[in-house]
């Protein structure tokens, strides 16, 4: 999560001192670096992907499953061999948001052909493997999206009390403070939200209505004042840890050809995210209740608005400059390559002065507008150590604002300092339970992304339209009950992309139909071809060894079930698995025992012990370690 | 009009990746996308050509000629440039022709890899295939191929080939589909001899006679009844590190055969 070095965070207070020099100039590193890297000569494909564990520990006879919240000892060991030798590690630890959260990623990225997305799965099986080495044996790492019951009175391990009398400065009823990571950047994070929004985020995710759960379910109303941002019939959750520390997302950053290819593959990407969404739910409990949502977005969104309420339209415009209305951790709202701008019809908020600052000095109206709408934030973190900048070589003002807009897709300029091309990341994934899960998801965007480039497809609807889907898509079941919008006609081959959007007629509304997931993915038998048929397609054009051919056959196979709902998604599962549990009490209430045991099949699961036919029925690939001579 | 003059004709696809594929039914098998590229060049060709001024030619060639596939010369280091023959006729001046075919239409020197298919009613090692095998070693002394390999062998078949060849196949290519689980006695041959085993999903009767006939007719209106086809080549350009396909097509040769 963003540039983590080490240093002495400013206090809100400071900060404001500071936010215009960190943003203008931020600004003019933006526009050093893009006149010095915009014409960066030709790169090859190199990609990664993250991932976030959480790691629990069973107590098996008192039957508890706890967040184990003393990772930092591990942490230090496990990044000691990339320390010893730079450039040549399997893999790369770093802390995360909080003290019982690590995240890794491969210590190199893999490279284009495609034998490497063959070692995916090995990978993440190494980094697993890694940790777990480390650890007791009641005490394991758990890729899971979101940890049920977060919040809930002893949760963690030591338990921690919540800080209601607001000793530190982002008080909660449910999230203590102690279990925010160590590293001075989170707990920084979570100061400022707080203080720039004036109040404790408000997080409201509704709740799922079972046969007895109350009517209206008003929990909140116990708690008081503290809990005035509470909704009826909602799970209310008021930290930011709640979404920082509940999101383990997997994400796949991958380098284009140069800065074209990037803005292109950014502008494709963005109407597959709500699909991905969808199809990768893992999240349906919040707080010991299971809810109605099976996607942790929304609440990740919520848990860090740091908009005001001038911002958030609840009061007129006096010491902020615009109505803003979406969190800075949210979907994206505009198209980035010329083809898209006919599709931009989301009225955009954006800084006019960065904006024309940014177009006199050469960079085309279109990125500068994308620029000045993420420079309408302000910093909320900042080291002291940092706030003096030298543009030729530093752009960490620049970095502080882009990486504290959290958007579906990010569009990644290089570094100043590293031999980095233009990046694209693909953010809306939920992280799975097992490595098999994950790498199929990770196979599935990077081939889609060499089927985008080698077809010339086009993927452009209007994007208020990829908003109303990426709500559609955190519904329960979405996957199998909802409809999506989506282009019908995916393109007409390579030549005629450029000239058919260069007349600036708004597009017609028959381009795009709503769709299951089921089409999408697979298409349907006299209409859309499907995503899948034309990976598939794209692959029977090469000549693949038999190991990543069947390992792609399987990691498709899995996306194409999930899609027809032949499996379950990992939201789905854990539903049924409450719903089942000889404990429930058909109350939405997951209780310690149903975490228990919920938790303790999800381990089975990914160590292979347990087979779930109908939510993984194969899980065998060829995967192999790129390291393993190593 | 095909006259009676006509003896053997080409049909050359162009560059695929720059058609629009996808319109209308997607078509999941190599071999009805073939059927559906020939279609679509015939269809093409036909609005473009004058059909009098070829009434009389012995050698006809139908391209679509909108998307060419050459590679540019500058960027050729960037590519990898792969062929597969399905030597439908099984002799080796046709398997020579089409990687001659192939090499034209790229406007390159030199294909990386070349893969034969041999169709299904060849089952052993004869010498026909023999021929073909030394054929394209020639290329390779030649310069014009990198390497050589051979589609849906077994072990017996592979091992035959192995010893017999001077230039020894670098690969061999099974379909998965038909043949979800590879023996492990081949695997282990073609490990400890380097054939690299690699996956394709085409049939390998890719064109059929009776497919030529039906086109021929639709196509051309006359007594089509004695085509038989020759040999398929597919070729793709890859653009190595990015996995991007930037070139791929189709030529194929039907012949008259006399009675």
């Amino acid at each position: 999560m963003g540039i983590l070095t080490n240093g002495t965070p400013l206090t809100w207070d400071e900060i404001k001192e500071y936010i215009t020099l960190i943003k203008s100039q931020g600004i003019r590193q933006f526009i050093s670096l893009y006149h010095r890297l915009s014409n960066r000569p030709n790169d090859i494909l190199k990609w990664g992907d993250e991932l976030e564990y959480m790691v629990v520990k069973f107590d098996h006879e008192n039957k508890t499953a706890r967040l184990y919240c003393e990772v930092d000892q591990y942490l230090d060991i496990l990044q000691n061999f990339e320390r010893e030798n730079p450039g040549a590690s399997p893999t790369s630890w770093k802390p995360e948001f909080t003290s019982y959260m690590l995240e890794a990623s491969p210590g190199q990225p893999y490279l284009g052909d495609l034998a490497q997305i063959n070692s995916v799965e090995a990978n993440m099986k190494r980094r697993r493997r890694e940790v777990i080495d480390l650890l007791d044996e009641d005490i394991v790492p758990i890729t899971l999206t979101a940890f049920p019951r977060l919040g809930c009175p002893n949760f963690t391990y030591p338990a921690y009390e919540p800080d209601t009398n607001k000793r530190s400065s982002a008080p909660s009823l449910f999230f203590p403070w102690e279990v925010v990571g160590s590293h001075p950047r989170f707990k920084s994070f979570s100061q400022n939200i707080y203080l720039r929004r004036g109040s404790k985020v408000a997080i409201n995710v509704p709740v799922f209505r079972d046969v007895n759960t109350p009517k209206p379910f008003v929990e909140h109303l116990q708690y008081g004042e503290e809990a005035i941002d509470g909704k009826e019939d909602h799970i209310y959750l008021d930290a930011t840890g709640h979404g920082h520390g509940n999101s383990c997302l997997q994400v796949v950053t991958l380098q284009a050809y140069n800065v074209d290819e990037a803005r292109l593959l950014y502008d494709q990407l963005c109407p597959i995210c709500p699909i991905v969404l969808a199809l990768s739910a893992a999240s349906p409990i919040y707080r010991g209740f299971l809810s109605d949502v099976d996607c942790r977005w929304n609440i990740i969104s919520q848990s860090v608005d740091d908009r005001t309420k001038e911002e958030r339209g609840l009061e007129p415009l006096k010491n902020n400059k615009h109505r803003i209305p979406k969190s800075r951790y949210d979907s994206v709202d505009y198209y980035l390559s010329p083809e898209g701008q006919a599709y931009n019809d989301i009225e955009l908020v954006y800084d006019k002065e960065f904006c024309e600052q940014l177009e006199k000095a050469g960079v085309d109206s279109i990125l500068a507008r994308h620029i000045a709408h993420l420079f309408i934030r302000e910093p909320i973190s900042v080291f002291k150590e940092l706030l003096e900048q030298d543009d030729l070589k530093d752009s960490d003002h620049f970095e502080n604002i882009q990486s504290t807009n959290w958007q579906t897709m990010r569009f990644k300029p290089p570094p100043l300092d590293a031999d980095i091309g233009w990046r694209v990341e693909f953010r809306p994934c939920e992280v799975q339970l097992t490595e098999f899960e994950n790498a199929a998801f990770a196979a599935f965007i990077i081939l889609l992304t060499r089927v985008i480039l080698t077809y010339g497809l086009n993927f452009y609807m209007p994007i208020s339209k990829v908003d109303e889907n990426m709500q559609t898509a955190q519904k329960r079941d979405a996957v199998r009950n909802g409809m999506f919008y989506f282009r019908k006609d995916l393109g007409k081959g390579k030549r005629f992309r450029i000239t058919t959007y260069l007349n600036n007629s708004p597009p017609d509304e028959s381009e795009y139909e709503l769709m299951s997931i089921n089409t999408i993915i697979n298409g349907k038998a006299d209409g859309f071809p499907g995503l899948v048929p034309l990976i598939n397609d794209y692959l029977a054009s090469l000549s693949i060894d038999v190991d990543t051919r069947y390992s792609l056959y399987r990691y498709l196979s899995l996306i194409q079930k999930r899609a027809s709902g032949e499996l379950k998604t990992t939201a789905k599962w854990m539903r049924d698995f409450v719903a089942s549990h000889p404990d429930y009490k058909k109350d939405s209430v997951v209780s310690e025992k149903i975490n228990y045991d919920l938790l303790y099949a999800c381990n089975e699961i990914v160590q292979g012990k347990r087979q779930e036919s109908d939510f993984i029925d194969n899980m065998e690939s060829k995967t192999i370690d790129s390291f393993s001579t190593t | 009009m095909v006259s009676q003059a006509t003896q053997k004709l080409y049909i050359n696809t162009g560059n695929l990746t720059e058609w629009n594929r996808l319109k209308g039914k997607f078509s999941q098998s190599s071999k009805s996308e073939l059927q559906k590229c020939v279609d679509g060049t015939l269809t093409a060709w036909k609005e473009s050509v004058d059909i009098q001024s070829l009434k009389d030619q012995e050698i006809l060639t139908c391209r679509h000629e909108q998307f060419p596939s050459k590679i540019s010369s500058d960027s050729l280091n960037d590519f990898e440039i792969s062929a597969k023959i399905f030597a439908l006729s099984g002799k080796s001046f046709d398997v020579k022709d089409a990687l001659e075919q192939v090499i034209q239409e790229l406007g390159i020197t030199k294909v990386d890899n070349a893969t034969l298919s041999l169709p299904p009613s060849v089952t052993d090692f004869s010498s026909d295939v023999q021929d073909i095998w030394q054929m394209m070693e020639q290329f390779v002394d030649n310069g014009h191929i990198q390497e050589i390999g051979i589609c849906d062998f077994d072990l017996n078949q592979l091992s035959q080939l192995h010893d017999w060849s001077k230039i020894k196949p670098a690969t061999n290519s099974v379909n998965l589909s038909t043949c979800c689980v590879i023996p492990p006695e081949l695997v282990l041959y073609a490990k400890e001899n380097n054939v690299r085993l690699l996956t394709h999903a085409d049939l390998r009767d890719i064109l059929d006679a009776d497919y030529v006939k039906t086109t021929l007719n639709n196509y051309f209106s006359s007594e089509n009844d004695n085509w038989q086809p020759i040999w398929v080549a597919r070729y793709t350009a890859l653009i190595k590190h990015r996995g991007i396909i930037k070139s791929k097509g189709y030529i194929l040769r039907c012949d008259r055969i006399e009675d």
